[in-house]
């Protein structure tokens, strides 16, 4: 008897704590204001009328204002699409990726957008096919979902004492779940510094300095990995395997986006 | 469920490993980093690798992979070592870490010669590793004449400028005569009197806009040479300079260099005999050295500076000079109309590669050419090397049969004359299809706006992209990734505190089941603080018959546990057989049961005094 209290007390706090969980993850969401949503219907008006630089200006604004979402940043990624700069068209349809993983529009207009810039990706073994189904966040809480049912299924073998062949199995499946999504997100943990080339005719430099050797030339959009940092360089490897120095000021993080409020300063798209 | 229920119910548990396994695995996910550290490895290395008798040169011990290493450093006949320090570097790329320790030792040699240092053990994480043996040379002193058997250090005579100095500058090898644009090969050398240590501050700069040199290497070629009967130390550079402007113009070197010269004079003057404190021993142990910061330059060359020919000159020539060969493949070259043909155009030789450019494919309404991605690499020397250029190629019409030629054109400076480099035609199979398809749209969701715009855009009008989304969403402030945020951490963390808990719950119940002894002790200590509270409220209501049945109830059971016997069978008579005659306990157990089976009452004075006692005895019974 004294057991079974000592579970419900662990049951209680287990709730009270998700319930809590629950209430932290929501409330950083605040709604938009009445002037972005207004801002942002007036962009995409301005969109459809195929004046792309100001639909751009509006877009870019509400961004520094009030923050950005999946839908705005797709919407601005299609306003640089249409108006000709490849590099921020494809790091804003990354960055609107990750914030809505399932919108189809955004990785229907990212494949049109790169095949029509010759931008052709490399076909990546089955491994790294299944691994990139899913983006970072969502194998991490894969991992997480798991693992807190595994820790269900202990709770609950503590309390019921019948079924324990079943209880084992479902909280073996829990640990594999979770040891697999573990590993999935580590492999996509690499993408989590990954950079898009903005600037035009940007080369590769054997040496962090303006005069050093070209090793080539790298294509406006091309997704690229920053290793290190020297001076006003950063020293990149393509998607191809292709390592050289770079001008920082050419190569945006899709991370780096912070809407300006927060930082103090304007730079919507981090360049 | 009785306490021992619920204990036979878990220790057929062997959660415990599996618990454990998945606490490292909770830890590694909160910590949302990777830990991955190679296998160590060690290297050896010694710079320069030949040095006079009268300098000293670095070993440099690096061991990756590790933090720590013990470094047993080989006893070579007339070599001596002496520690310098170390250096620790930890680094992390991507969440992997990595570390090295570097570990930084002065040789110096007694006598001349060429010697072998054998392998030197590290000692790393429990384990020996060895290094590689290295071979190095020591010349004589650079206050001797030169070099004594051996191979003789080349020999040349001091231009005019360079007499009397301990260091200079010199350009060698270069043209007299250059095309504007053109990569020509230019040698520096700077010459350092032996017997000076010298430390450079910058690398050999050209004075003057009128040409232009890239980077040099950080490591020059390290040699001895004897000018006018004076060995010099030699730095030489490899490298090729372009000029930017036409005319004859002139062309000089200069870098900065800080000297340090030995001290001469005598430390202790008027101490004894000169000649014995300046003995060299004494000079290093005493002297010491004195330096100086000096800028060498070269003496100017004057280079004529052709302008490129202007008749004849192709419109497509970009500025390349030199003389060049062009290779083109592509692949597939059986391909749907709309698959994209990957064509490798690869321009190699010698020459200025920073002015080649790609290859230029024709235009032609029936191919849709994309940017080309170029890539170079240098070969023997400077100006040799290869271009290689990957340019994606989408074909547009069945019709076609071959990838048409692509040119390249370059100047020759040796013909003096234009070159245009054209590749054969490829043949292809183009078979109908999927054109449609590359500009059909995305599908478009629930969510988007479903007209097109009525009016004429203005800009690149990419076709067929999913129209914009109407909804904005929720608005957020920074690209947080999942592991990061609050809620998620917390609701990891409690799950992980969770099994802790559960790990450690069980942990004490097989630790209590393996603990006959310690199990009882806990259980008395629980039956005598329940039943001592259950006396004292009977004792507070001045009760007797609560406080007689409590007081029986609480010598049953905690005997019962004392005895390892069913507390309801225990009678006065077990009291009598069991404890001494003088026991308080069966004075207090007959008044139980008097007070149970007749009637029998106890004063609120007897109530005090057996509550004192029945506490003493029975917590003396739990000290038993």
């Amino acid at each position: 008897m004294q057991v079974s209290r000592y579970v419900r007390h662990l049951v209680a706090t287990c709730i009270v704590l998700a319930v809590y969980c629950a209430i932290a993850g929501t409330s950083a969401l605040a709604a938009p204001g009445q002037s972005a949503e207004n801002l942002f219907q007036q962009g995409n008006t301005l969109y459809g009328q195929g004046n792309y630089q100001e639909a751009l200006q509006i877009f870019n604004n509400i961004i520094a204002e009030d923050g950005f979402s999946g839908p705005l940043l797709y919407d601005l990624a299609n306003c640089y699409a249409q108006s000709g700069q490849t590099g921020q068209a494809i790091l804003n349809y990354k960055r609107a990726q990750y914030l809505s993983p399932r919108d189809s529009d955004i990785k229907g207009n990212l494949e049109l957008l790169r095949k029509n810039q010759g931008l052709f990706q490399e076909d990546l073994p089955l491994t790294q096919r299944m691994v990139s189904l899913l983006n970072l966040d969502q194998w991490t809480l894969l991992a997480g979902l798991f693992f807190v049912l595994f820790t269900l299924s202990i709770l609950l073998e503590l309390r019921f004492s019948s079924g324990k062949y079943l209880q084992r199995w479902i909280g073996g499946f829990c640990l594999l779940g979770t040891v697999i999504a573990i590993m999935g997100a580590f492999s996509q943990y690499r993408q989590q510094d990954e950079a898009v080339v903005t600037g035009l005719d940007a080369r590769l430099l054997l040496s962090p300095f303006p005069s050093a050797a070209s090793v080539g030339t790298i294509q406006e959009g091309r997704v690229v990995y920053p290793t290190t940092r020297h001076g006003l360089f950063s020293l990149v490897e393509d998607q191809s395997g292709r390592t050289g120095w770079i001008e920082t000021k050419a190569i945006t993080s899709i991370r780096a986006l912070v809407a300006p409020s927060q930082q103090g300063q304007h730079q919507p798209d981090g360049d | 469920m009785t306490p021992c229920g619920f204990r036979l119910i878990l220790t057929r548990s062997n959660a415990g490993r599996l618990l454990l396994s998945l606490i490292f695995l909770a830890i590694a996910c909160l910590a949302s980093t990777r830990w991955c550290q190679a296998e160590a490895t060690v290297a050896a290395s010694l710079h320069p690798a030949s040095f006079s008798v009268d300098r000293d040169t670095t070993l440099t011990v690096t061991v990756n992979g590790s933090r720590s290493a013990d470094v047993q450093l080989p006893v070579v006949a007339g070599v001596s070592f002496q520690e310098r320090g170390k250096s620790t570097q930890m680094q992390i790329v991507n969440g992997s870490l990595s570390s090295s320790i570097s570990y930084a030792y002065q040789v110096e040699a007694a006598h001349p010669g060429t010697y072998t240092l054998p392998p030197i053990s590290v000692s790393v994480d429990g384990s020996t590793l060895t290094t590689r043996p290295i071979t190095f040379e020591v010349t004589p002193s650079g206050r001797t004449s030169p070099k004594q058997g051996g191979t003789a250090a080349p020999s040349t005579d001091l231009s005019a400028g360079e007499t009397d100095k301990v260091a200079f500058l010199r350009i060698s090898e270069l043209k007299d005569t250059s095309w504007a644009g053109e990569s020509i090969p230019i040698r520096i050398t700077a010459y350092f009197r032996q017997g000076i240590k010298v430390s450079l501050n910058t690398l050999p700069v050209l004075k003057g806009n009128d040409f232009v040199i890239p980077q040099l290497d950080q490591h020059p070629r390290q040699t001895e040479e004897t000018v006018n009967g004076t060995v010099y130390s030699a730095l030489t550079w490899e490298s090729s300079i372009s000029a930017v402007k036409e005319g004859r113009r002139s062309l000089s070197v200069e870098l900065d260099a800080t000297l340090l010269f030995p001290h001469r004079g005598n430390p202790f003057p008027g101490f004894g005999d000169q000649d014995a404190l300046q003995d060299e021993i004494f000079q290093n142990f005493f002297g010491g050295f004195e330096s100086k910061h000096i800028k060498v330059a070269s003496q100017p060359i004057s280079i004529e500076v052709k302008q490129l020919p202007t008749d004849h000159q192709p419109h497509d020539f970009s500025g390349a000079i030199g003389h060049f060969n062009l290779l083109v493949e592509a692949k597939p070259t059986k391909v749907a109309v709309g698959d994209p043909i990957t064509l490798e155009m690869t321009v190699a030789g010698k020459g200025n590669f920073d002015r080649v450019e790609t290859p230029q494919f024709p235009e032609d309404p029936k191919w849709k050419t994309y940017p080309p991605a170029a890539e170079f690499k240098q070969g023997d020397s400077p100006s040799q090397g290869k271009k290689n250029f990957v340019q994606t190629l989408v074909v547009k019409d069945d019709q076609v049969t071959e990838i048409p030629p692509v040119s390249f054109v370059y100047f020759d400076p040796a013909t003096e004359k234009y070159v245009t480099l054209t590749s054969p035609p490829i043949p292809l199979s183009v078979q109908r299809g999927q054109a449609e398809e590359a500009a059909a749209p995305p599908s478009a969701s629930a969510s988007s706006v479903p007209a097109a715009p009525k009016t004429e855009p203005k800009g690149q009008n990419l076709a067929g992209l999913a129209p914009n989304h109407l909804q904005m969403g929720e608005l957020q402030r920074k690209i947080m990734p999942l592991y990061a945020q609050q809620w998620f951490v917390l609701l990891l963390a409690l799950c992980t505190l969770l099994l802790l808990a559960v790990f450690l719950w069980k942990a004490r119940l097989k630790y209590l089941r393996n603990n006959p002894m310690v199990r009882r002790k806990k259980e008395m200590q629980a039956l005598f603080a329940k039943n001592m509270a259950g006396i004292r409220q009977a004792a507070d209501n001045n009760d007797s018959g609560q406080y007689l049945a409590a007081c029986r109830k609480a010598l049953r059971e905690m005997l019962g546990c004392y005895w390892q016997i069913e507390p309801s069978i225990i009678t006065l008579a077990d009291l009598q057989a069991r404890l001494p005659p003088s026991s308080s306990l069966i004075v207090l157990f007959t008044a139980a049961e008097q007070g149970a089976y007749a009637k029998y009452s106890l004063s609120a004075m007897q109530i005090r005094q057996y509550s004192d006692q029945i506490e003493k005895e029975l917590a003396e019974l739990l000290c038993k």
